[in-house]
């Protein structure tokens, strides 16, 4: 315990230098700045701002990025409230109450409940993370290759489980991305693979880029075929504190949703989406009038807002403790690290004490300004809501094309952004969703290493190889939750929750 | 949403589509591999993966196909695409590609043209990828937009990006420093855009239905 306080002393001592402090603050705002466009969720938002982080020192950089991903994940709350469009997955059920409020008169109320409901939650996270870091990096640097082999199975499958969605369409994507992950200079002989025979595929593929196409472009080329009406936004009217009555009420969906996020949150897949619609159902179930609930009950903005903040932070678990990103936002985060030369994972924080507990703790400053910036600011998001979207995408196209070309000014970069946009469009078409592919294509070369490693200490024996029981419990597993997800009752149960990114 | 309509055509089912595709892709990757060694299980050589999940694809891939073709018409789902946003935002993107630092295209050779080509040409170009498009308005936000992302990246962030024509570039005498001309390149384009926006909206004000014409 005592040396949980000396880590988050160190921390402290990191995030709240002043540079840092700026890189925060900037992060949280431009974070919000896209994030409350609706439409865009916090993987497309992070997506299309990662190349503005390229330019600062490592520390910096995570620091300005997780508070991308706050600001993304809370400016979604604010488009939900105010305009009935959730700008992501893990507010669409805040769209119920919390708009209802809005419409009611109380909108203030509800973006203040939502803003310190998250706040608590995610200080709440960040101590589950900081609590859980030291002991889980010890088991797992205990692991042997073929333990991480399987591990890995398990999380992916767990991720394509609980993807929504086709489950044979999920894994089709996630095979496509594992063999992205082998494209390039083979690891062992430096030879082409894959390659075609083209130069820029012996370069390998870049997670920026194919995240920029595949999330930033192609959302938006979704959007275009929406009719763009002129979004009705409900005007923020009375106070934007709540009062005695209305935090006496939300208190313990507050405390509810945060410890329901924090657990649902470190599974692999859509933790984070899941915990919010987890956290309505349970406060409407317990609620002693759950006929309030959508039309305007405080509780079930408090509760699901105060659960997917919660799972926010959490999610960061298996890949800080682990090295395994476990959702596409996620994966998108270790790709940030691995190219500011921070291997997540457990020797992090033996290597890099200071980055790690640095961003562990910028994560509650990330927070804390979030609630500080978002409510008295809430007039600018309102305004860019009312942007029409005609104006909006052209800009945002540009941002993506200054912000990829400026990381390795070569055009050819550029282009491949639009190449990935284009299959992107066709793929959510066809109903492929590219979340998995992301994940593939991050993990991808480390499942092939583990699995070579685990081989050859097995001396290319399968049944030795299976013979460790971490191994074949883990991939026992898997194969129960596949076996589970295929029989028709669980298919069928699986297409309630939407398909997401992230 | 197409349940009312007749049977969707079988090639253009999604599950059908997505199938072939798939399956066209696991056989692309599998001949590319096929050069590559396999090696023993003691120690797999680098055609071992692409193989497994080459053949992974292949059979998740005909899966789709066989679903699409064995489902009933009325669960199928008609594979709709658009072409107007696809086309102008890709060639937009394109365009900012080709013209920021220069490229050859097989015989074609395009000149250095810089941030302030480019910006204002990609802003514009995607700008048409819907039917709501107003040409005046996107001329404004082009130029000003360049503008603000010359200061933003070039002059707060310091990335090296190109910003003038290569031709404009090498007629500035040196002793105007590296920082001046961008920012002066900078403060041109908004000023455009500010007095365009005037302008604009000054004709809008005196015969507000000529404009609406002339947008559409």
């Amino acid at each position: 315990m005592e040396q949980l306080f000396d880590h988050l002393a160190l921390g402290f001592s990191i995030s709240f230098s002043f540079q840092n402090l700026l890189l925060c603050l900037l992060g949280c705002l431009v974070g919000t700045l896209i994030g409350v466009l609706p439409g865009i969720g916090p993987l497309a938002t992070i997506a299309i701002l990662l190349p503005l982080t390229y330019s600062v020192d490592p520390v910096g950089a995570l620091i300005m990025l997780a508070g991308i991903y706050y600001g993304a994940q809370y400016g979604g709350s604010t488009a939900a409230i105010l305009v009935n469009m959730p700008g992501e997955a893990s507010s669409v059920v805040t769209t119920l109450d919390g708009h209802a409020m809005a419409k009611d008169g109380r909108a203030g109320k509800a973006l203040g409940i939502a803003a310190i409901g998250s706040f608590i939650a995610g200080t709440f996270g960040v101590l589950v993370v900081a609590a859980l870091a030291t002991p889980l990096a010890a088991i797992a640097l205990s692991f042997t290759a073929a333990h991480f082999f399987a591990l890995m199975v398990l999380g992916l499958t767990l991720a394509v489980v609980l993807a929504g969605g086709s489950l044979l369409k999920a894994g089709c994507m996630l095979v496509i991305g594992v063999t992205m992950a082998l494209v390039g200079a083979d690891p062992l002989t430096a030879e082409p693979r894959l390659t075609f025979g083209l130069q820029t595929l012996y370069d390998r593929f870049d997670l920026g880029i194919v995240a920029m196409g595949l999330f930033g472009i192609a959302e938006i080329l979704r959007n275009l075929e929406l009719q763009h009406k002129r979004p009705a936004i409900t005007p923020v009217v009375g106070k934007l504190l709540p009062d005695r009555k209305d935090f006496r009420q939300s208190a313990g969906a507050i405390g509810r949703g945060s410890v329901l996020g924090a657990i649902l949150g470190i599974l692999p897949g859509n933790g984070v989406i899941l915990s919010s619609f987890a956290s309505y159902a349970l406060e409407k179930r317990i609620a002693k009038d759950p006929s309030r609930f959508g039309k305007g009950a405080i509780e079930g903005v408090a509760g699901p807002e105060a659960a997917n903040n919660a799972g926010a932070q959490t999610a960061f678990v298996p890949l800080l403790t682990m090295g395994l990103p476990a959702t596409a936002t996620m994966a998108l985060m270790a790709g940030a690290m691995t190219l500011h030369g921070v291997l997540p994972g457990p020797q992090m924080m033996d290597q890099h004490p200071d980055t790690f507990w640095g961003v562990v703790t910028s994560m509650w400053l990330g927070n804390a300004m979030l609630v500080i910036i978002n409510l008295p600011l809430i007039g600018i998001w309102v305004r860019l809501l009312r942007v029409p979207y005609r104006l909006l995408f052209p800009a945002i196209v540009f941002v993506c094309c200054v912000g990829i070309f400026s990381v390795g000014l070569q055009p050819a970069h550029v282009i491949q952004v639009a190449i990935f946009g284009l299959a992107g469009y066709l793929l959510s078409k066809l109903r492929l969703e590219a979340a998995p592919l992301l994940l593939g294509l991050v993990l991808g070369s480390l499942l092939e290493n583990n699995l070579r490693r685990g081989l050859v200490l097995a001396r290319g024996d399968v049944i030795a190889f299976l013979s460790d029981p971490l191994t074949l419990s883990l991939l026992a597993l898997s194969i129960v939750i596949i076996v589970t997800a295929i029989l028709p009752a669980v298919a069928q149960r699986r297409v309630e929750i939407p398909a997401v990114d992230d | 949403m197409n349940r009312k309509e007749q049977a969707v055509e079988f090639l253009m089912r999604i599950d059908i589509v997505a199938g072939i595709l798939l399956s066209a892709l696991a056989v692309l990757i599998w001949y590319e591999a096929v050069p590559l060694p396999v090696g023993e299980l003691s120690y797999f050589g680098s055609g071992f993966m692409p193989r497994v999940c080459a053949a992974a694809l292949l059979i998740g891939g005909l899966s789709l196909l066989f679903r699409g073709v064995t489902q009933p018409s009325s669960e199928a789902e008609k594979l709709v695409l658009a072409v107007r946003g696809p086309f102008f935002v890709g060639f937009a993107i394109l365009i900012f590609a080709l013209t920021i630092k220069g490229y050859a295209v097989g015989p074609l050779t395009i000149p250095q043209l810089g941030l302030v080509v480019a910006g204002p040409l990609s802003i514009f170009i995607s700008g048409f990828g819907t039917v709501e498009a107003r040409p005046g308005e996107l001329i404004v936000l082009a130029l000003g937009l360049t503008g603000l992302g010359i200061l933003v990246f070039v002059d707060l962030l310091n990335v090296a990006l190109p910003v003038l024509p290569s031709f404009i570039e090498r007629g500035i005498p040196q002793s105007w420093g590296i920082d001046w001309p961008p920012r002066i390149a900078a403060i041109i384009l908004l000023s455009a855009a500010g007095g365009l926006a005037w302008a604009f909206r000054a004709a809008d004000n005196s015969h507000s239905e000529d404009m609406k014409e002339a947008d559409q």
